[in-house]
């Protein structure tokens, strides 16, 4: 394997070699980085815009850029969102090498100074189903209890929904939340919240950008059905030193950067801690006084650039969730490393290798005086990755690479502790697998006004023993087991995941767009609940679990208006699930050997349309986005074989997002959502069976919530901008909830205690109207 | 150690979330469903646990209690005689056994029911169940308050042979049941401790008004089929409130009678364990 994939990158690395040595004579290149000139951070998706050819192209996640041009002048101009424009005027007569560095505009200016004249990335770019969010965004939207949430933002935006109220899951297009594939500088994040889920592990100071794709994922990725989220963390300040922080009511948070060596190694660290046990400890409840429940997280990035062409990132992250009062102790949190090398070939060739380590696990104790148990749970990645572009020529740009995974799952072992312990030792064995994926893809452009991306991704999952396989009858029990030895690979599965999308770009801003991908996802979360637990294991393909597979086919309409100040789109998509995994009634998911019994295995599909309008520029900047969408399954052994509601089926979805700048020292944030009740099954009939009143449920799925909306709003107020004074500091005030309305969390149907005859139905609401302040700091 | 348990442990954790949220009753429009024939049937080796009862489901919010099915032509089967039931003239719709009849270890029995006039579209139902062996190597039990838990723990000592086996216990106080609804029973696979000592393993709890010092108590402890214990799994996890961070969807519980019945036929051996109530401490 290894072997042919040295030969391909050798095979394209020479073709880099010669094509630039054939095209040479009447074609020159012009490469480079594009940064930001006060913090030297790189700019990922910077547009270079060619006037005298009308023609552009885009800076990779990198930061870099190439363009093959004939011999001339030109007039070149640099942009990027939020930064103001910078035209160069070129005279190309050989191999340019051209570092860009982009001023940002200042706030209070930012009306003038940005007019869009190449900011309409989005409408040329073939990548459709892709939202965009900046750091500063995210900032500005009001927050649950102050806390600046990146995954809040994420379900702002049009086809994806929150999993449940507060929840840092998400259902994209309908998908559940574990057909995400959430990546933190590359490495995967298999558990995104914090505190039950109410907080994302993502300290928004510590994030540079946030991309979301929604089922077109570009052929690099791969493994998950529904979405990719690319989180990149900031790289460091390399001019300056520099910090920032902020004091909140359920953390603190501070953030350090700088350079290590000016302009060419820079470092940033990034914490945050919760203190809500704080709280706790005022209670005037004893029994939750002695608690104990916090978490954290921990972000550290550095980076050297030991010359043009290499350029080398170690970053790391850290987070933990820890409760303990004098019974029970308990934590949970994710581990991510991720080491980089971008080697520049040559011009026109340019590479990322990837180490990464990835860890998810959680640790329970309990203690009740001289017994109890110790239970541990763990799945643990490595990744090594190859990524290539190569800039073949101006009108096609060809990436390719590999990735191969190797996943260690360790589901659960409880072990009894103390003196008469009762529990012995009880384990669920290790199992293995190799995840590798191979791909190459073209970005070509056809003429002037059409595109087209074609690629294949072929990815491959083998279980690798030692493991002991079980077969299940109907019911789901146990047959009979085959063991297979260490290092025996017991079953493979492999697929071909084509990805195709076309642009036919109207005008200068208009353009309609086109897309069809597969993906193929092996890996899934053994997760009944609604809401997302910490205490979820992660189980993959095997000879009994077929891997799943998605086709979303999606057709697009994008329109700028007034020179890119407005975006306006809408996107219908229909999306086919084939090996849809839900799981039996009353599935026992813990510490279950035979989990594998558990499943059912069926068939799904969804449709949807997307409308969004956002404003990017002027005092009032944000966007209004209305979805319509349906998600439904079958799965034999589940409402009777018939079509039921996935869980995130919720046909309008309206989402409403403001922010306005009143003036240099003032803005307010307002975001409104509304959205269909969930889907939920009722009980319509009951029996009595040794003196209980027996609930008898409908169909899954066959009734719904009441519909859930809420209005957040928030003020900031900054000081005065006073250039001699390094320290700067604002005071966010943020109301959650603000008309106060109770959506339910949960709908429960009880026995009246003191009337065993009667039942009635009770809603919980979790968050009532929650006002919080945050004060902020930079320096 | 079953699911149940586990999730009394995150109750706590929960406690914290509890501080932010609210409950209320709320009125809800429910359709109502096809009434279907209800059947407890228990075989025991003791006469007072064996018993049939019919009776019919309703509409959620019916409010009432469930209406009896009587007039019923109610028959066992074991592998040599058949038994017939008689109604209780005190009991509308419950089934008695003949007496001196009691349940044998490792008897496969079956239950026919014939109705005088159909429920949810049938006359005749049955169902089938094994009596499981009794595993009595009980060495002691202890009830004891646990300030911790303010509450009184049975605690178990005994040796679990080394088969999968599941039971079911059930408590005595001065000769009166205290378990006496299916939500206060324990149900426990030997997952955690098959084969070993169960080294007092707490399988019973009660509030404080529920026991006193001194009180002579009585563990009842039945080994149940597999089937029996996920039956009554399945219906404790649907009585109590749901909570989206670990509740699975709703279901309803699983049923062993034939035509769209709902309920269980089963039969167990119970052993009976006496303890004097413990001080507190």
């Amino acid at each position: 394997m290894l072997k042919r994939l040295l030969f391909i990158i050798l095979i394209f690395t020479t073709i880099g070699k010669i094509s630039f040595s054939t095209e040479a004579k009447d074609k020159f290149t012009l490469s480079g980085f594009i940064k930001d000139a006060v913090n030297g951070e790189v700019l990922p998706g910077a547009t270079i815009y060619i006037k005298e050819l009308g023609a552009g192209a885009a800076s990779n996640a990198y930061g870099f850029y190439s363009i093959s041009l004939k011999p001339g002048d030109y007039n070149i101009v640099f942009s990027y969102v939020g930064y103001q424009n910078l035209e160069i005027k070129i005279d190309l007569n050989n191999e340019k090498s051209l570092n860009i560095s982009l001023q940002p505009s200042v706030e209070s200016l930012s009306e003038i100074e940005i007019k869009g004249q190449a900011a309409n990335e989005n409408i040329g770019s073939t990548q459709m189903s892709v939202n965009k969010i900046d750091n500063k965004t995210i900032q500005a939207i009001p927050a649950l209890m102050g806390e600046v949430d990146l995954i809040k933002a994420i379900q702002l935006l049009p086809g994806v929904k929150f999993a449940a109220e507060g929840s840092s899951g998400f259902s994209v297009r309908g998908g559940s939340p574990d057909q995400n594939l959430v990546l933190l500088d590359e490495a995967t994040v298999y558990n995104a919240g914090h505190l039950m889920g109410f907080f994302s592990v993502f300290n928004n100071d510590a994030v540079k950008s946030v991309e979301l794709y929604k089922g077109d994922l570009p052929a690099k990725y791969g493994g998950r059905l529904s979405s990719m989220v690319d989180i990149r963390m900031k790289d460091g300040n390399k001019k300056k030193f520099q910090g920032n922080g902020g004091i909140g009511l359920i953390s603190s948070r501070l953030t350090l950067e700088g350079p290590i060596v000016k302009d060419k190694s820079s470092f940033m660290i990034s914490g945050r801690r919760s203190y809500a046990d704080l709280f706790l400890r005022l209670s005037p409840k004893e029994e939750l006084k002695g608690n104990i429940l916090y978490f954290y997280d921990l972000n550290a990035k550095a980076n050297y650039s030991i010359n043009q062409n290499n350029h080398i990132f170690l970053s790391g992250y850290f987070g933990k969730d820890v409760f303990k009062n004098s019974n029970l102790g308990m934590d949970w949190g994710n581990t991510t490393g991720t080491l980089r090398w971008n080697h520049i070939f040559n011009e026109k060739l340019f590479s990322n290798f990837t180490f990464i380590a990835s860890s998810f696990g959680y640790k329970m104790g309990l203690s009740v005086e001289e017994s109890g148990f110790d239970w541990k749970s763990q799945l643990t990645d490595y990744n090594l990755k190859g990524d290539f572009n190569f800039y073949l020529n101006s009108k096609n740009t060809i990436n390719f690479g590999f990735s191969t995974v190797f996943h260690d799952f360790f589901p659960g072992e409880i072990k009894g502790t103390g003196s008469s312990a009762f529990i012995t030792e009880y384990k669920l064995p290790n199992s293995y697998g190799l995840e590798n994926g191979l791909y190459v893809s073209n970005t070509q452009k056809v003429g002037t006004l059409i595109s087209l991306k074609y690629g294949l991704r072929i990815s491959m999952y083998n279980n690798v023993g030692p493991n002991t396989v079980f077969t299940y009858d109907a019911e789901g029990q146990p047959l009979d087991s085959t063991v297979y030895s260490k290092g025996d690979f017991y079953n493979t599965y492999f697929g071909f995941e084509p990805r195709l999308g076309a642009v036919l770009q109207l005008n200068e801003s208009s353009s309609v767009k086109a897309s069809y991908s597969r993906n193929i996802q092996y890996l899934q979360q053994a997760q009944n609940s609604t809401a997302g637990s910490p205490l979820s294991i992660w189980f993959s393909s095997s000879p009994n679990v077929k891997p799943q597979i998605a086709d979303q086919f999606a057709l697009g309409y994008f329109r700028n208006f007034k020179e890119n100040t407005y975006e306006a789109s809408v996107e219908i998509y229909y999306k086919d699930i084939k090996n849809a995994i839900d799981f039996r009634d009353h599935a026992d998911l813990l510490l279950n050997k035979h989990i594998e019994g558990e499943l059912l295995i069926g068939s799904g599909y969804g449709y949807g349309a997307e409308f969004l309008l956002r404003k990017n520029f002027g005092k009032l900047t944000g966007w209004l986005s209305y979805t319509f969408s349906r998600t439904l399954r079958t799965i034999e052994g589940i409402n009777d074989g018939n079509d039921y509601r996935a869980p995130y089926d919720r046909p309008h979805d309206v989402s409403v997002v403001a922010n306005y700048n009143l003036n240099p020292q003032i803005s307010f944030g307002l975001t409104w959502v509304y959205l269909t009740g969930q889907p939920i099954t009722f009980p319509v009939g009951r029996f009595v069976y040794g003196n209980a009143i027996v609930p008898f449920y409908s169909g899954r799925n066959d009734y719904r919530m009441p519909d859930y909306h809420r209005l957040d709003l928030s003020v900031t107020w900054k000081e005065k901008h006073n250039p001699s004074k390094r320290w700067h500091s604002e005071v966010n005030l943020s109301i959650y909830n603000a008309y106060n309305r109770k959506n339910p969390w949960i709908i429960n149907f009880q026995t009246d205690p003191n009337d065993p005859n009667t039942t009635y139905a009770e809603m919980t609401y979790l968050f009532g109207i929650i006002p919080s302040v945050t004060y902020n700091f930079k320096f | 150690m079953k699911k149940n348990k586990l999730y009394y442990f995150f109750g706590i954790l929960l406690i914290t979330m509890a501080l932010a949220s609210c409950t209320e009753r709320i009125d809800i429009d429910l359709d109502s469903e096809r009434i279907r024939l209800v059947v407890e049937g228990n075989i025991s080796n003791i006469h007072a646990q064996q018993f049939v009862k019919l009776t019919e489901t309703a509409n959620y919010f019916s409010n009432a209690f469930p209406s009896p099915v009587s007039n019923a032509s109610v028959k066992i089967t074991d592998a040599e005689q058949v038994y017939i039931l008689q109604e209780s003239e005190a009991n509308l719709g419950t089934y008695l056994f003949p007496a001196g009849f009691i349940g044998q270890e490792g008897e496969t029995y079956n239950l026919f029911i014939s109705l005088q006039e159909e429920v949810g579209g049938y006359k005749d139902f049955s169902a089938q169940t094994i009596m499981p062996h009794k595993t009595d190597d009980i060495d002691s039990i202890s009830v004891e308050w646990r300030t911790r838990f303010e509450g009184w723990v049975v605690r178990l000592y005994a040796k679990d042979p080394p088969i999968e086996n599941y039971y079911m216990f059930n408590g005595i106080r001065d000769g009166q049941w205290i378990t006496d609804t299916i939500s206060e029973v324990n149900i426990s696979d030997d997952r955690l401790f098959n084969g070993n000592n169960t080294n007092g393993a707490i399988v019973l709890f009660f509030n404080e008004n529920q026991l006193s010092p001194g009180d002579e108590f009585t563990l009842v402890m039945s080994n149940i089929t597999k089937g029996y214990a996920a039956f009554v799994s399945e219906l404790q996890t649907e009585i109590q409130p749901k909570q989206p961070l670990f509740s699975g969807p709703p279901a309803n519980v699983s049923s062993n009678i034939s035509n769209g019945a709902a309920g269980w036929f089963t039969a167990f051996p119970s052993t009976f364990t006496t303890s004097i109530v413990k001080e507190k401490p």
